[in-house]
């Protein structure tokens, strides 16, 4: 501070003797520019500059209006119609005033505006730093601020305003009925101030455990808070993650890069403090990081069916594969990529609860065919529960989904089978047809659909045969 | 920051303009030329007690203010900064039946002045309950007792206040609560977040006050209902009160422990 102030004074000095000895003179090259406008206004009496409103989804579109009428202070005021409990026209009232350009926010310290209501009511919540694109990066809120029928200022601190260098979301309102009644607010006067009286802030982000993979990131945490002191009286905002700044205790488990962006490097257990600024945050986020789950370090066995006994859906072996509509159909709840050992290619599944593999638009007839085969691996540890169920769907004689004669069976595996499962080992399924007893006909087979409660499985060599 | 800069730079700028009008025209009336006569700037490491050629301590608590603090002589309470300031630190903590410790020096018996320019740097602490002064008692305390010997607050300050400090004298016929003064409030600033000049000029007949270098308050005798004591040799005192009558105590949201950092206190004599 004391070394500041003497900087301060060498660097003025300096500044008046250039002054003195330049005479008239002003040289203005290497100033810097702002890189973006630095407006504080965001409704005075009409939007700030290039300010344009954006209701939020499902909420009362016709909300918002210009009321000459009702003013704190000038021509016009914002109002918000908020709509009673089961309004036709929209649950709540809400949206953004968006500068899509963006504003450098940097030189203040609050954002203010003056409110009143119809009839005493809570605001449910209003801030800024929300562009409405659901990528907003910096939002502050303050929730259920109690508003009556007299003009109120009210004081939105900005946590850390350095990080508002371009900033679209310049105020956002939401809110809904009261005790199930409608009302009207006024908004007047937002904008941006150096109020200069903000100061002390004591953030919080909520203590927890995570629990991800090696190779995971994440980018922010719910929960944020911080308490600014304004002008001698506590105020308390919900704030973004982005404003903290996150520090690892072990910077190979998990290291926090330039962006902020916090990833998971090695397996272990690393800590996570944050500060607010200079200033440590309470709270601390313990990152548990496992490894990734094992890979297949062995291709499935090679087939020893011959060629002319086979129609594959999936396999390297067979000269051709019948076309498949998807590998994961756009009902099932999977993830779905090619894995590739050696010269084999598999198919990955994770996140797997269902998956739907999808021949519809070829059916196969596996009329002449006995069994279905496939290939399994799976990295998960078993328990006596573990399942893992095989179904068949024909779409019978007339070839279409949903044609009346649809039929199906699903066939439940387990440690306990033939085959048993394992985990981190191959397991061949060689089942014949006749097995999957609630089938009508297997020469209209459309679909086949894995599932039962493991999450990784990769699968190979899928193919009837006789 | 930015408003202290263009604050400096005006200053600046004016004492430039001034000394060229010095040099150049002939002097306007005399203005007072003080030489610096006893100083602390708190150099020295971390964790080290003030010079004990310069400050005593006040160990105790009460004050006759209600004041909630014990006032001790730990570094824990009172030690230089390491970065060339003092900290008296007020915390949350139960000690001789107190719950709050913090500190209390002063100059008796090792420094006092009658007249000149008594001026200290600090960055005050903030919230509520938190009373930390920056002033002078009459040296005569023991004998004539109080008010009779004199109070002159050079600063005070609430800190659930944070833009706002006090002046004030006490004195026969006005102490307590009847004190003369006024208050200073700094515009779109707080006095917890950098540092501030807390200046008295003291004369035969007058006592100036200042925040940063504008002045706020003149007294002088005649601003007085009781007699000017303000005519013998007075020392210093810097604490940091917790609770007390002036400022209540503090509150759940109170944030302990709280600082009041002192980067220097500095007496001038007037030479003209």
């Amino acid at each position: 501070m004391i070394k500041n102030k003497k900087t301060q004074l060498i660097a003025t000095t300096v500044m008046l003797a250039l002054l003195i000895f330049s005479g008239c003179e002003r040289d203005i090259t290497g100033l810097p520019l702002a890189p973006y406008p630095d407006d504080p206004d965001v409704f005075i009496d009409a939007f700030g500059p290039g300010i344009n409103y954006q209701a939020f989804e499902n909420s009362y579109y016709e909300a918002i209006a210009i009321d000459h009428d009702v003013v704190y202070e000038g021509i016009s005021s914002m109002s918000f119609e908020v709509p009673a409990e089961n309004d036709p026209r929209g649950w709540f009232a809400g949206g953004a005033l968006v500068n899509p350009i963006g504003r450098d926010l940097s030189e203040y310290d609050a954002l203010t505006f003056w409110v009143k209501a119809s009839m005493p009511a809570d605001l449910g919540t209003v801030g800024f730093g929300n562009d409405n694109t659901g990528n907003s990066r910096y939002t502050v809120e303050m929730s259920n601020i109690r508003i009556n029928t007299i003009w109120k200022k009210i004081i939105i601190p900005i946590p850390l305003a350095s990080k508002l260098t371009r900033e679209g979301g310049m105020f956002h309102i939401s809110a809904g009925h009261s005790d199930g009644d409608g009302f009207m607010i006024w908004l007047d006067d937002i904008k941006f101030e150096h109020l200069g009286t903000i100061a002390q802030p004591r953030a919080n982000i909520p203590t927890r455990t995570i629990t991800a993979e090696v190779g995971d990131s994440l980018t922010s945490f719910s929960g944020a808070s911080v308490i600014m002191n304004v002008a001698g009286e506590d105020v308390s905002v919900s704030m973004s993650s982005n404003y903290l700044t996150f520090e690892s205790s072990n910077d190979t488990v998990v290291a926090v890069d330039s962006l902020g962006i916090i990833r998971l490097l090695g397996a272990g257990t690393a800590t996570l403090s944050a500060k607010l600024g200079a200033v440590d945050a309470t709270g601390t986020i313990t990152i548990i990081s496992t490894p990734p789950p094992p890979e297949p370090e062995t291709p499935a066995p090679t087939p020893t069916d011959a060629e002319n006994d086979v129609i594959s859906l999936f396999s390297d072996e067979y000269s051709t594969d019948i076309p498949i509509d998807t590998w994961s159909a756009e009902w099932d709840v999977a993830d779905v990529e090619d894995y590739i050992i050696g010269s084999d290619t598999l198919k990955k599944y994770f996140n797997l609860v269902y998956g739907g593999i999808l021949f519809e638009t070829n059916t196969v007839d596996a009329s002449e065919m006995t069994h279905i085969h496939l290939d399994v691996w799976t990295p998960n540890t078993l328990s006596f529960s573990t399942l893992f169920k095989i179904k068949l769907v024909d779409f019978g004689a007339n070839g279409v989904y949903d044609g009346g004669d649809d039929s199906e069976h699903e066939l439940t595996f387990s440690s306990f089978t033939n085959p048993a499962l394992v985990s981190q080992g191959w397991i061949s399924f060689d089942i014949p047809l006749s097995n999957f007893t609630g089938l009508g006909g297997t020469s209209h087979l459309a679909q086949l659909v894995i599932s039962g409660g493991l999450d990784i499985v990769y699968v190979d060599n899928i193919y009837f045969h006789k | 920051m930015k408003r202290q800069f263009k604050h400096i730079s005006f200053l600046l700028f004016a004492s430039v303009a001034a000394l060229m009008l010095i040099s150049c025209g002939p002097s306007g009336p005399a203005e007072p030329v003080w030489e610096l006569v006893w100083q602390d700037e708190f150099e020295g490491p971390a964790g080290q007690l003030p010079d004990s050629s310069k400050w005593t301590y006040d160990i105790g608590t009460d004050w006759g203010n209600a004041q909630l603090e014990y006032d001790t002589d730990r570094p824990e309470n009172v030690s230089l900064d390491g970065d060339g300031n003092l900290a008296i630190v007020a915390r949350r903590e139960s000690y001789e039946g107190s719950a709050y410790t913090s500190a209390r020096i002063l100059t008796r018996g090792k420094f006092t002045t009658a007249y000149g320019k008594i001026e200290a740097s600090i960055k005050l602490p903030w919230g509520q309950g938190i009373w930390p002064a920056f002033w002078m008692l009459g040296d005569d305390f023991e004998t004539a007792g109080w008010p009779a010997c004199g109070e002159i607050d050079i600063m005070e300050y609430r800190g659930q206040n944070v833009s706002q400090i006090l002046g004030t004298v006490h004195g026969p016929g006005y102490s307590g609560a009847n004190g003369v003064g006024a208050t200073y409030d700094i515009v779109q600033d707080r006095f917890d977040t950098g540092f501030h000049t807390f200046t008295v000029e003291w004369g035969v007949d007058y006592l100036k006050w200042y925040v940063d270098g504008l002045i706020f308050l003149t007294i002088t005798p005649d601003d007085l209902p009781g007699e000017w004591v303000f005519d013998h040799a007075f020392y210093i005192i810097l604490n940091l009160a917790v609770g007390g009558s002036f400022v209540g105590p503090p509150n759940q949201f109170t944030v302990f422990p709280q600082t009041m950092l002192i980067d220097y206190v500095r007496v001038y004599t007037e030479i003209n």
